[in-house]
């Protein structure tokens, strides 16, 4: 079913701006600086930047696969070798709510190749709409990039709260990304678990945390990921360990990983 | 010997006899009750008859039970007088005489199948119902007849107005509806709107000679949009009551009904004022 033990994440916030992008990015680039092979996929349909961020503009992208004729293949665009990932779109609202029909003639396209890769990372849009929550509804994992401000904490509550009440989801890892320090880090998450453990009773796995780092801000102006950039930034080295734990899970969870499809509803060949 | 066409055809003959069969058949069909595989067909010939003649001769002497073929000669062109009873029947029993509109009856069918779409689907469903305002003014001023000319032209205006996909019906008397699939309450309103404005512009003259007139319609507009369960009488009510506002509030408008969709948003995903407060680090 899943030969490779294929692990899904989808990359969630609820709120925009958390820096969810980022951090998909340089997980790719820590797990390849580890040998572990990643395909990235760029779900902010209709206003992507995943693309932006590598400095690069693809000729081809989720839009094109759409069509007959054109396979995985033609559109994947290689970072490193072992390091793939799929741009979405810019300005096409009609794909902002991918409806199952066009999820079904994307993923029956994706899912072989990607049973190619170790990871295999979603990155979604901010929001809460249908297309967010059934792409989160459809990977083994989910990641929520939470910051110590209340408004990612109330959003990224409020897009757990639907998940776990209309698409039966209830496991989640937090990470907890531009903190000043360990102390508010552990502050932010353990609000965000006791909320969900008091009213929703689902208990959150604490991915660990990403410090606010300047050195960040001066990677995206030149277009060039944080991990290439600076590796020995303070954010790098926490986006590496970070990674290492994504590694050890995988490692540990062998078998539960393996008989499950890559994604749900797409079994691969 | 080739039949006289003077000599006239014995029709009193042919009735008494064809009645006592019938009866004779009754008689003996009650003996075999249920089982039909025992009924027989009886077929009498009828010479020196055209079809039409035989029609004429069921329709006076109330033999129409009677199914009539020829027996040399093409049956296709009295089974195609037969198909275009059975239409004609069925056109009848699914439209209103007058206004050729869908009747109550189609309304009941079609409004019952667009709600459960719309509960699937989750598409909006506008259902609008129309009275003419004043209209027993307008029988006892111009008569009956006007009456049903005005009839007739509102449901010809309705008709033009929608969409094919769209259902008028009347409901009787000075009552109409519309059923939208498909159509929100702006798209319907907007509609509407323009409907009234139209119609009531149409002149009317008075059968005396003297001067013309105008109607006004009133209307009342409600929608359903599938997330909330509902019957076609509830749905029927809510346009009512609105209709019902309509006329209370002046006529010649468009009122829309209390909103099933909009009171009740579900709410099991709602981040509630209590939950907010705890992840701001209240109690």
């Amino acid at each position: 079913m899943n030969h490779n033990n294929t692990l899904s994440l989808s990359i969630m916030s609820g709120k925009g701006g958390v820096g969810k992008t980022n951090i998909v990015l340089n997980l790719g680039y820590a797990l390849h600086g580890m040998d572990i092979t990643s395909m990235l996929m760029d779900c902010d349909l209709g206003l992507a930047n995943l693309d932006v961020l590598l400095g690069i503009s693809p000729d081809r992208n989720l839009h094109d696969l759409l069509q007959t004729g054109v396979d995985a293949e033609d559109v994947l665009v290689p970072i490193e070798d072992g390091f793939d990932m799929l741009p979405a779109t810019s300005g096409v609202p009609e794909l902002v709510e991918m409806d199952e029909d066009l999820q079904d003639i994307l993923f029956k396209k994706l899912i072989n190749i990607a049973g190619k890769y170790d990871f295999l990372m979603l990155d979604l849009g901010a929001g809460i709409s249908q297309t967010v929550l059934s792409l989160a509804a459809l990977t083994q994992l989910r990641v929520v990039v939470v910051t110590p401000e209340p408004t990612s904490l109330t959003d990224s509550y409020a897009v757990i709260k639907v998940l776990a009440t209309q698409h039966d989801v209830k496991d989640f890892l937090v990470l907890v990304n531009q903190a000043t320090s360990a102390k508010e880090a552990n502050q932010t998450f353990d609000r965000l678990n006791a909320a969900c453990m008091n009213f929703l009773n689902i208990e959150l796995r604490n991915l660990g945390f990403v410090h606010q780092d300047r050195t960040l801000v001066e990677s995206v102006r030149r277009q060039t990921p944080l991990l290439k950039f600076a590796p020995q930034a303070t954010a790098s080295k926490d986006i590496v360990s970070i990674a290492k734990k994504l590694i050890r899970y995988r490692e540990d969870n062998r078998e539960r990983i393996g008989g499950r499809p890559i994604l749900k509803d797409f079994p691969s060949e | 010997m080739p039949t006289d066409k003077k000599i006239k055809f014995p029709e009193n003959k042919l009735a008494s006899e064809l009645t006592t069969l019938q009866k004779e058949l009754c008689e003996y069909s009650k003996g075999i009750g249920e089982n039909l595989d025992q009924a027989v067909w009886v077929f009498r010939l009828i010479h020196g008859v055209t079809s039409e003649e035989w029609e004429s001769i069921a329709a006076r002497r109330d033999l129409g039970q009677w199914l009539s073929l020829p027996i040399n000669g093409d049956a296709y062109p009295h089974l195609k007088r037969f198909q275009e009873t059975l239409e004609r029947l069925a056109y009848q029993t699914d439209h209103d005489p007058l206004t050729g509109l869908a009747n109550r009856r189609a309304f009941d069918r079609i409004l019952d199948i667009e709600i459960e779409r719309s509960k699937r689907a989750r598409t909006p469903l506008s259902l609008a119902i129309f009275d003419l305002d004043d209209f027993k003014s307008v029988n006892d001023t111009y008569g009956h007849q006007k009456g049903d000319e005005v009839l007739s032209s509102f449901a010809k205006h309705l008709k033009a107005t929608t969409r094919r996909y769209d259902l008028a019906a009347r409901f009787g008397g000075e009552e109409f509806s519309l059923i939208m699939a498909g159509s929100g309450l702006v798209k319907a309103q907007r509609l509407l709107s323009r409907l009234l404005d139209e119609f009531k512009q149409i002149e009317f003259t008075n059968p005396d000679g003297d001067g013309a007139f105008h109607v006004t319609c009133s209307v009342g507009l409600t929608c359903y949009k599938g997330s909330v369960n509902i019957t076609d009488k509830e749905l029927i009510e809510l346009a009512d009551d609105a209709l019902y506002e309509a006329k209370a509030a002046g006529k010649d408008q468009v009122k829309v009904s209390r909103l099933a969709f909009a009171d009740n948003v579900p709410n099991e995903t709602l981040v509630h004022a209590n939950e907010k407060q705890f992840l701001f680090g209240g109690k």
